[in-house]
């Protein structure tokens, strides 16, 4: 089944008089449960893929169905519901609202699909308990570590058991150790059914995936898939 | 995100900048308690002259010849044979003609410059004046010779320092009277108490005024109505009564309580209104302290807007968060600045000794008013925030 379906997609800026072609002609699909990393240079266009894919913005053209929805021409109100329905974000910043304590950062997406507040908190707590901070909940994002911070944008991003998880750069704050566990919950998510979407320009990371796709100059220059003892490692 | 949910977000919000929060709401505390001190404190001090100004006697009017300033003449006096025609008229009650003019008291070596007024029986009763010491008249000192008279406080304490004038005899114009009462001063709980001089006349029957003077022209005549009467209908009748008996081309003027009471109300509210407005700009200048912050708000939680964007707020929630919180903090501004303006006007009221009034008209305006200044100065910022590019506001620093 195919979770993403991305036909001849372009996005072009205008910056002053010229035309930056971001993405030029994009094509793929990603199946459900597929992990996939996405690479390139900076520049490359694989932030602004993220975002399409995200429906954080939409292309200039081309076709883009997420879930057999067709996302590419919608309005603002409805790329709100699928970012909020079907979406999962981890940034490489974190992004949690600060002076907020962990359970009201998951709690977050569910207060704007409308989920009444103790099944909010209730889920809230069990997602932050499978990743390991259940007793960490009332902390604020300044008093956790950056791995912790990580995690708790983790469990926001699942808390509305999203069709896919875009991952941009999770690791890319993190030492190597919060990084590598970090990725492990990735992969554990991956095992349990997870449909992942990861960019990083590490290709130990990337490495993490089934599949890799490179970008460069806004155009797919490879899609490999990783052999399996490599995953294994 | 439902309604409910949108106030708690904004009030978890406004509780993080507790002190700014504060801060911004005083310019609305201070408006709003200014607003509804003022016209309370206005409705009180009114309210208690109204009473004072009733106290004079209800349904009381007065009827005068006047000068006409266009002819350049005096009305015809009216005497006393002027009055019988009056009594035609079904809304009147009764009619007391008073004499009213400067006069010389004495006794032994001491005078005093007073004013006489000549009455008849009707007097006290028409304008609600009672005697505290000796007696009042009674109908036998009008219908005999008896040469009596009623003093005021005034005229006991410079003739009489500190003896009992009941009994004893003062000396009107050379004419001895005897003093049958002493008239109690006029009862006023107001700061009109303050305004009005020492009352300074002596009252004597009507009958005795020809000893003083030849004309027998009446000074003015007090009229009590029945019941409440139209101030221009009743007026119109009465002169135009006047001017059938004494002739067209006559000036005779007539002023009610009710209708001195209803001009110094008309400038009591004017005032209490002007002294408003002016107090309601200091409202216009809190809303736009708070278009201020939020303005600023909506800068420094760029990021936020962006996260909350990403996890699937849509631009409506983002509007509603901000306005809510513009509303909450005018709201909450609004109904600290009732309390306080509630607490000034009852200690204004303690102080002032006039009756406690709390406006609920003005607490109803004003908190509407609050909360239509949080909607006007919470839309714009809000609305901005809300048109905010996600992917911009989450790589803003």
């Amino acid at each position: 089944m195919e979770m993403i379906k991305i036909e001849n997609i372009t996005k072009t800026y205008k910056m002053g008089l010229i035309d930056v072609h971001a993405l030029n002609d994009v094509s793929f699909t990603i199946k459900k449960n597929e992990f996939v990393s996405i690479m390139g240079p900076s520049g490359s266009g694989k932030s602004t893929l993220m975002n399409i894919i995200g429906c954080l913005d939409t292309p200039t053209s081309g076709k883009y169905f997420l879930d057999d929805i067709s996302v590419e021409a919608m309005g603002d109100n409805d790329l709100a519901k699928i970012r909020n329905k079907k979406i999962g974000f981890v940034f490489q910043t974190f992004n949690l609202l600060p002076r907020t304590d962990a359970l009201k950062n998951v709690e977050l997406p569910l207060i704007y699909s409308g989920v009444s507040s103790k099944e909010r908190h209730r889920k809230a707590k069990e997602l932050l308990t499978n990743v390991g901070l259940g007793d960490r909940i009332n902390h604020n994002p300044s008093e956790l570590s950056g791995g912790q911070r990580q995690r708790v944008a983790i469990a926001r991003a699942l808390v509305n058991d999203p069709a896919i998880i875009l991952a941009d750069e999770p690791t890319g704050n993190l030492d190597s150790k919060a990084g590598e566990e970090i990725m492990e919950i990735f992969s554990e998510l991956h095992k349990k059914g997870a449909t992942i979407i990861l960019v990083t320009h590490e290709r130990y990371v990337a490495e993490f995936a089934d599949r890799i796709i490179h970008l460069f100059d806004g155009k797919i220059v490879s899609d490999e898939n990783v052999p399996k003892n490599n995953r294994e490692k | 995100m439902n309604f409910i949910e949108a106030i708690i977000q904004s009030l978890s919000n406004l509780k993080v900048n507790k002190l700014r929060s504060f801060l911004t709401m005083i310019g609305i505390v201070v408006g709003v308690a200014a607003v509804v001190g003022i016209i309370s404190m206005g409705q009180g001090a009114k309210e208690s002259i109204n009473k004072d100004l009733r106290s004079f006697g209800e349904n009381l009017w007065a009827m005068y010849a006047d000068y006409d300033y266009e002819k350049k003449k005096m009305a015809k006096p009216i005497y006393e044979s002027d009055l019988e025609i009056l009594e035609s008229i079904g809304e009147i009650e009764q009619i007391s003609p008073v004499f009213h003019f400067g006069v010389n008291l004495k006794r032994y070596n001491r005078s005093l410059a007073s004013s006489l007024l000549g009455i008849d029986e009707n007097y006290f009763m028409i304008t609600n004046r009672q005697v505290m010491m000796g007696r009042n008249f009674q109908s036998f000192d009008f219908e005999y010779n008896r040469y009596v008279c009623i003093v005021t406080e005034k005229v006991v304490d410079d003739l009489f320092k500190n003896e009992n004038p009941i009994g004893q005899e003062i000396k009107i114009n050379n004419i001895n009277f005897t003093v049958i009462g002493v008239l109690k001063p006029q009862q006023l709980e107001s700061f009109l108490s303050k305004l009005v001089t020492k009352e300074n006349n002596v009252f004597i029957p009507k009958r005795f005024v020809n000893r003083f003077q030849n004309s027998t022209e009446i000074s003015y005549v007090y009229i009590k109505t029945k019941e409440k009467v139209d101030y221009n209908e009743f007026k119109n009748k009465l002169t135009r009564i006047m001017l059938w008996k004494k002739g067209p081309g006559n000036k005779y003027e007539v002023a009610s309580m009710e209708q001195q009471i209803s001009v110094f109300s008309n400038v009591m509210n004017t005032v209490t209104m002007i002294i408003s407005i002016i107090a309601g700009l200091s409202l216009f200048v809190g809303g736009v302290g708070i278009m201020n912050i939020m303005l600023i708000s909506v800068t420094e939680r760029t990021k936020e807007i962006g996260i909350r964007k990403a996890v699937g707020a849509s631009r409506g929630d983002v509007l509603k968060q901000f306005l809510i919180e513009a509303i909450v903090l005018s709201s909450v501004g609004g109904t600290s600045g009732i309390v306080v303006g509630i607490l000034l006007s009852v200690l204004v009221a303690k102080v002032a000794k006039w009756p406690i009034t709390v406006s609920v008209t003005s607490i109803i305006l004003a908190f509407t008013f609050s909360f239509i200044i949080g909607v006007i100065f919470g839309i714009f910022p809000a609305n901005k925030a809300s048109r905010l590019n996600p992917i911009e506001c989450l790589h803003y620093e």
